[in-house]
């Protein structure tokens, strides 16, 4: 379980996120959604130990990130799979070489083994035959999937996608989202998806929270949000912004 | 990955060979020849290094290794590394002396015997070289500046009255005067062999030199036969006019060659002092009664004056020990 | 009047603050990048790698440079020492100069501008593109993964291509000596044996050794805290070869001052 509360965060003089509170439960796949620059990056480094709260708790499977050490710190990460915004695939590596650096890390893992796990991860993808490509040889929708293959090749208990079909065309963005729902079939991760696309996070999220001024404005069930009355998120969710006038 | 560690390893190694061999070969260590070491003790090394070449009669044949002060403080060892093949002269000693004015210092193996004057030092171990560090200009201008200062004072003494045993010191001393002159000139003679460029010039001015020495010679002579009782005033005159003559050819002479005019400095100096001797005398009481007031003064210089003699005779033997200071 | 003189005052202070912090931040870098050499497991393997990139991909312009120097030292010499000073002096000065000063120097300079800019713009890249984040996130610590195999890899190559480089300006040197000027090998090997000591080519490795470590820190350093896209990638560039070019002359002084 993922847990934040009441998480600070400023750089400089600009505040990002104030008081943020959320749940991640075991098992079940939240759809963070918010505005461009809302912060949802933010959140998701916070879990893995990339930026440490200026105030406020971040814990996971009850264990407060900022206190561990280094070494318990580096399991908390294989424990997680990260897959960025865009892809940040090792840009001097093959594909297939991508994916074996996490397995790398684990101790005990044969040659043989990483190289045989790297290739089923990327065979999950649906990129089976292109191990040997670098990654500025591939288009931008195998790039995200070659960027979920390497997050999950350490089979991690807690996948944490930061915009996953952010600049796809639709076609592209549905298999994402049916790739994202089939992992969560086949690994049994718990997922924590961070989108503004709406259509991703009704499909594989089972609750979803509004990132809004720093905090989380509303929380529920995909059917509450879509109908919710709140103004500002309904200014999100209709691509309306002449509602939030009407509350400024 | 592979080719990576040979092109790594290629570089690396290759710069260890070129720094190592390279450092042994300006250090003089040829891999074609074997060299033995021997040993010299010395009573000081001077500014000779660690490394410095070995010569034997001018030919570089081997590299210093290893200068350390022995156990007892009294002595330096110095090791040379000198080539397997070359036969050392049976009562080989070593010789440190500068190279050139930039301050490298060598040594070299001399017979013992053709240098009977230097003053090696003695081993008591038979298998190890008696060493000498030939003394710097310094130090010949050391000495000359003594027996310029023993001759001052000497004058200096002129107003007191001198006795019978005073006078007969004082002829001792006038004598040794004169045979230092003639051998500045002979040196100066010397240098002028050893250094090509100078010829004519300085053959003119050495044979002045020479007629000047000659002159000096007489008068001193003169000096002497006065002691007995004679006329004062001509004598002194010409020992002046002598002084005057003899300083101005020094001056051309240092104009001609730095190298030659710090050689010959001190006999310009102790001329300066002969001339004042001359100028006391004829402006004194007019008589010899007054010359000198002890006779320790006088002994002192002659045992410098000895001293400088025998300098000067090593000089005009081994001019090129000497010349290379001043000259490439 | 007064109150531009108190801007001027606090722009100074600020700017010395802001250089401090600076030299604070790459001192926890290096920090972090010692303590990483416990992790031999990340970066034992890419040492070689580095070394290749840095050092033998650098043999080329270093002994470039060197070639051309060895031939202009012996030139401006023999022009220099017409006449006064004996003609063997060339070859102490091209081999004094070459070994102690201008082989080190010049070497670390063109790899301050080949090396360090290179690794502050691929770890520039690494960086704003997430790619350092990433490695992170997979449980590597970029200290050990990134810098140290980079700073080990100049700490070695650097020396080793400062004394090929320093090598060939002297063989340079001579053949323009025996070519150009009219000068007999013996005589150049005279005046190359005459103040050579082998405390000199200790000195060139320390030398080149601190700058190695100079050129590929500040270069990971400057890649590290790079922000704000591809013109930041450039900016990061910039600053690595500035600020290595100035830390090595400064090294330059300090070891003479210290161990000549
Ligand atoms: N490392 C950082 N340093 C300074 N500002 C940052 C940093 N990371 C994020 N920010 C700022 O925080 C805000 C939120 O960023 P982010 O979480 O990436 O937004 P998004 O919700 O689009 O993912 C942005 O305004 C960004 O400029
Ligand atoms: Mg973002």
């Amino acid at each position: 379980m993922i847990r934040l509360r009441g998480v600070h965060k400023a750089f400089g003089e600009k505040a990002v996120l104030k008081g943020f509170d959320l749940a991640v439960p075991r098992g079940g796949t939240v759809a963070l959604i918010g505005a461009s620059g809302a912060g949802k990056s933010v959140v998701l480094k916070h879990i893995v130990g990339l930026l440490a709260a200026d105030q406020g708790s971040v814990s996971v499977d009850g264990r407060e990130v900022a206190e561990l050490d280094q070494e318990a710190l580096y399991a908390l990460r294989r424990r997680v799979g990260y897959v960025f915004q865009f892809a940040a695939l090792f840009d001097s590596m093959t594909l297939a070489h991508n994916v074996e650096m996490g397995l790398r890390r684990i101790p005990g893992l044969s040659r043989r083994d990483i190289r045989r796990r790297a290739a089923e991860c990327l065979e999950l993808v649906d990129l089976g035959g292109l191990g040997d490509r670098y990654p500025a040889e591939i288009s931008g929708g195998q790039r995200k999937r070659a960027g979920i293959a390497r997050a999950i090749a350490t089979r991690p208990r807690y996948l944490l996608y930061d915009e996953p079909t952010t600049g796809l065309d639709p076609v592209t963005t549905t298999v994402i989202g049916r790739l994202i729902l089939r992992l969560r079939e086949e690994i049994g991760a718990t997922g924590l998806v961070v989108t503004h696309d709406l259509g991703t996070a009704y499909e594989v999220a089972d609750s979803m929270a509004f990132l809004h001024d720093g905090r989380v404005r509303a929380h529920g069930a995909p059917g509450e949000i879509r109908i919710s009355a709140d103004p500002v998120v309904k200014s999100f969710i209709e691509g309306a912004p002449e509602l939030m006038e009407t509350i400024a | 990955m592979r080719r990576n560690e040979v092109w790594v390893g290629v570089v690396i190694l290759l710069s260890v060979v070129v720094a190592v061999v390279g450092s042994f070969w300006l250090r003089g260590y040829r891999l074609t020849r074997g060299t033995t070491t021997v040993e010299a003790l010395f009573s000081g090394v001077g500014q000779l290094p660690d490394g410095a070449s070995v010569k034997l009669r001018g030919v570089t044949i081997g590299r210093v290794n290893g200068i350390a002060v022995e156990p007892d403080g009294t002595a330096v060892r110095v090791g040379l590394a000198i080539n397997a093949d070359v036969q050392l002269p049976a009562d080989a000693a070593v010789l440190i002396a500068p190279e050139s004015m930039f301050g490298d210092w060598g040594a070299e193996i001399v017979s013992r015997s053709a240098n009977p004057r230097l003053d090696f030092f003695e081993p008591s171990d038979p298998g190890v070289l008696p060493g000498f560090s030939i003394p710097d200009l310094s130090r010949l201008t050391a000495t000359a500046d003594e027996i310029a200062d023993n001759l001052a004072t000497i004058t200096d003494r002129v107003e007191v009255a001198f006795t019978q045993e005073t006078a007969e010191n004082l002829r001792l001393v006038i004598e040794n005067v004169g045979r230092v002159s003639e051998q500045v000139a002979e040196l100066a003679d010397a240098q002028i062999g050893a250094v090509e460029e100078l010829v004519d010039n300085v053959r003119t001015s050495t044979r002045e030199v020479e007629a000047a020495a000659a002159l000096a010679t007489r008068t001193l002579g003169e000096v002497e036969r006065l002691l007995s009782g004679g006329v004062v005033d001509s004598i002194v005159g010409d020992t002046r006019v002598t002084a005057a003559e003899f300083r101005r050819l020094a001056t051309d002479l240092r104009e001609t060659t730095t190298g030659l005019s710090t050689t010959l400095q001190y006999a310009d100096s102790t001329l300066v002092r002969f001339e004042r001797i001359g100028r006391e005398l004829e402006t004194g009481e007019g008589t010899l009664a007054h010359l000198l007031a002890d006779s320790t003064v006088a002994v002192q210089t002659q045992s410098v004056l000895t001293q400088l003699t025998l300098l000067l005779e090593d000089f005009r033997e081994n001019p090129g020990r000497y010349v290379r200071l001043s000259i490439f | 009047m007064a109150g531009k003189t108190l801007d001027f005052v606090g722009a100074t202070g600020r700017a010395a603050l802001r250089f401090a912090a600076t030299v604070g931040e790459w001192g926890v870098l290096m920090q972090d990048t010692i303590r990483g050499l416990r992790a031999v497991r990340i970066w034992g393997g890419l040492v070689f790698e580095q070394m290749m990139r840095i050092g033998v991909a650098s043999v080329p312009i270093a002994l470039f440079i060197a070639a051309f120097t060895g031939i202009v030292l012996a030139l401006q010499a023999s022009y220099t020492f017409t006449g006064a000073v004996p003609v063997y002096l060339v070859g102490s000065l091209v081999g004094k100069t070459m070994i102690i000063e201008l082989g080190p120097v010049l070497t670390g300079l063109a790899l301050a501008g080949r090396v360090g800019a290179s690794i502050a713009a691929e770890l520039g890249t690494m960086r704003v593109t997430e790619q350092i984040d990433a490695l992170e996130t997979m449980a590597y610590d970029p200290a050990a993964y990134l810098v140290l195999p980079r700073v080990l890899a100049g700490a070695v190559m650097f020396p080793a291509v400062t004394l090929l480089a320093s090598s060939l300006g002297i063989v340079a040197g001579w053949l323009t000596a025996i070519q150009l000027l009219e000068m007999s090998t013996p005589e150049f090997v005279r005046g190359l044996e005459t103040f050579f000591v082998p405390f000199d080519v200790v000195f060139s490795v320390i030398k080149s050794f601190s700058f190695g470590l100079t050129v590929t820190s500040l270069g990971c350093f400057f890649g590290f805290r790079t922000r704000g896209g591809a013109a930041g990638v450039g900016r990061a560039a910039t600053s690595a070869v500035v600020a290595s070019s100035m830390v090595i002359l400064v090294f330059d002084a300090f070891w003479a001052a210290v161990l000549l």
